[in-house]
């Protein structure tokens, strides 16, 4: 499995209206991957429509390394229930 | 009679027909109408002549290709092809970049070995978008992929040459991959049954990965009944996955904006013959979870092609499913898979306790032109894209299986498709519905028998 890209901020709490371009060409430089202006605003209109879905995310649960094969342990767990 | 002898007796002229389902050929084999061995015979023959139209096989694969399927089990006979991303026998997958290559010592994937342990036959590697990433297919790579119920037709993607075989009747069935929408798209461009299983149900092992946490192996086939028998080759059903012994329930949603009249029409259709169907006019949650689902596949992708995306060889599509992931927050992936479970128990609980299936449409639109989904063709229009996957993603992020299949014919002949998703691994309470529809619509024939395939 690939290493996990350094992240971009320490928090990943962004005003996405105000900082998606910004968070974008940081993310870009960092990874020293070129891109032209075009696709630089398509991944900042990106992140802008995502971002809600991702704020609005209420679960407590802590994250942790394994949650998909955790999921699909709780799937198996549904399913008898 | 032998390969070589059906070639001279034949050559391009129509080669002897076999029967539309899987079920068919066994009972015709059962009978004696055909051995083992003609069977085999006539469906490499008949992907030799039709391939070569359809662009849909990667890579013909050879008699003894890895280990010989076994002659006594309950597939022997059965002609199957899968997409290029499954691992064969000393065989490392495509990809949809190329051919692939020789891997001395690879073991197949295990969801491949199952199948040929039950004696089904692979005869050919078949066309994907590259590396899985695509709604369309396209593939710069390899000629595009024709829809054989209509050349214009888009072939949706990823997993197009697998549509394309089974509508077009090279194989049985095709073992595919659906991340988000892969195996439903095209199945429903197709006018085939396509089923996307419970996140886990199927082993991935040897199935090459785009997102992980989203992945699944999916499968095509011309009936439900055929798509029954080889999931329980491929998965035995565990003990809960039984169909009740009485009517299905069904809770329907067809969306009042951002559905094509022609699509909504066939619904409705379809609900009017079934009793006691509990409709809801909104999901709320739908575009909350479609949107955390993309997240997921974004930061999940980019994890996987990171390397291409740093080094600039990913190919254009990898890049616009991947690069997103790169540029979000590190943050951003753990959340949504926190949220995951949160969103199922709240969608089963809405819809799926006192129902057995959730209705939806599969396709927000009647099967486009190839070129209205393409960018950079002059009709291009990206509305026309977004209605291939838009109801696709979210089934993957709740990991829950879904089914689409054909239940009309829009203006022009191509089929509409239904979509229905249900509890985890109740993949057989998804076959029985659409059974049920075959028998009722179409006396028990192949979904297929109602389009015009041109061959």
């Amino acid at each position: 499995m690939p290493t996990r890209i350094d992240p971009v901020h320490p928090t990943g709490r962004f005003d996405m209206d105000a900082d998606a371009a910004a968070v974008v060409d940081r993310a870009l430089d960092a990874a020293q991957i070129a891109a032209d202006g075009n696709e630089r605003l398509r991944l900042a209109k990106t992140l802008r429509r995502l971002a809600p879905a991702v704020a609005a995310a209420s679960s407590t649960d802590l994250p942790h390394r394994d949650a998909d094969a955790d999921f699909e342990q709780g799937l198996r767990e549904l399913a008898r229930a | 009679m032998q390969m070589q002898t059906l070639n001279k007796a034949f050559g391009n002229w129509p080669v002897p027909e076999l029967p539309d389902t899987l079920t068919g050929l066994q009972h015709a084999l059962a009978c004696g109408e055909w051995s083992v061995a003609q069977a085999l015979d006539v469906q490499r023959l008949r992907m030799r002549q039709q391939a070569g139209r359809l662009h849909c096989v990667v890579r013909a694969l050879a008699v003894s290709h890895g280990d010989a399927p076994s002659p006594h089990g309950s597939l022997a006979g059965v002609g199957l092809a899968h997409k290029d991303i499954f691992d064969l026998a000393g065989w490392r997958p495509g990809l949809g970049r190329d051919q692939g290559a020789a891997a001395p010592g690879l073991l197949p994937a295990p969801a491949v070995q199952r199948l040929m342990r039950q004696g089904a036959t692979p005869l050919a590697t078949l066309a994907m978008a590259e590396h899985a990433c695509g709604a369309t297919g396209a593939n710069p790579h390899f000629p595009r992929c024709v829809n054989p119920l209509h050349a214009d037709a888009v072939v949706g993607g990823s997993s197009s040459g697998s549509a394309v075989a089974v509508a077009a009747g090279l194989v049985y069935g095709s073992l595919a991959t659906d991340t988000a929408g892969s195996v439903r798209i095209p199945a429903a461009t197709c006018g085939v049954l396509g089923l996307k299983t419970t996140q886990g149900r199927v082993p991935r092992e040897g199935v090459h990965p785009l997102a992980p946490g989203l992945d699944t192996v999916g499968l095509m086939t011309r009936s439900a009944n055929d798509a029954a028998r080889l999931l329980d080759a491929l998965a035995p059903a565990p003990e809960h996955d039984k169909v009740p012994d009485r009517p299905l329930r069904l809770c329907a949603w067809i969306p009042k904006t951002g559905v094509d009249a022609q699509v909504a029409s066939a619904l409705e259709s379809l609900l009017a013959d079934l009793p006691g169907v509990r409709r809801i006019d909104d999901w709320p949650d739908f575009r909350a979870v479609s949107q955390l689902a993309d997240v997921m596949l974004h930061s999940q992708a980019a994890l996987t092609h990171a390397t291409a995306l740093r080094e600039g060889f990913a190919a254009p599509t990898v890049r616009e499913v991947a690069l997103p992931g790169l540029v979000m927050p590190a943050q951003w992936l753990p959340a949504v898979q926190a949220e995951r479970p949160r969103r199922l128990k709240s969608f089963l609980s809405a819809y799926l306790t006192d129902c057995d299936l959730f209705l939806l449409p599969a396709l927000a639109e009647p099967v486009p032109d190839w070129t209205s989904v393409t960018p950079g063709q002059a009709p291009y229009e990206p509305s026309r894209l977004l209605a291939l996957y838009r109801f696709m993603g979210f089934v993957n992020y709740l990991g829950l299986p879904a089914i689409v299949f054909p239940i009309a014919a829009d203006a022009r002949g191509m089929p509409i498709s239904v979509q229905l998703v249900a509890r985890p691994f109740h993949e057989h309470v998804l076959l029985a519905f659409a059974d049920a529809v075959q028998q009722q619509r179409l006396d028990g024939a192949a979904f297929t028998r109602r389009f015009q395939t041109g061959n």
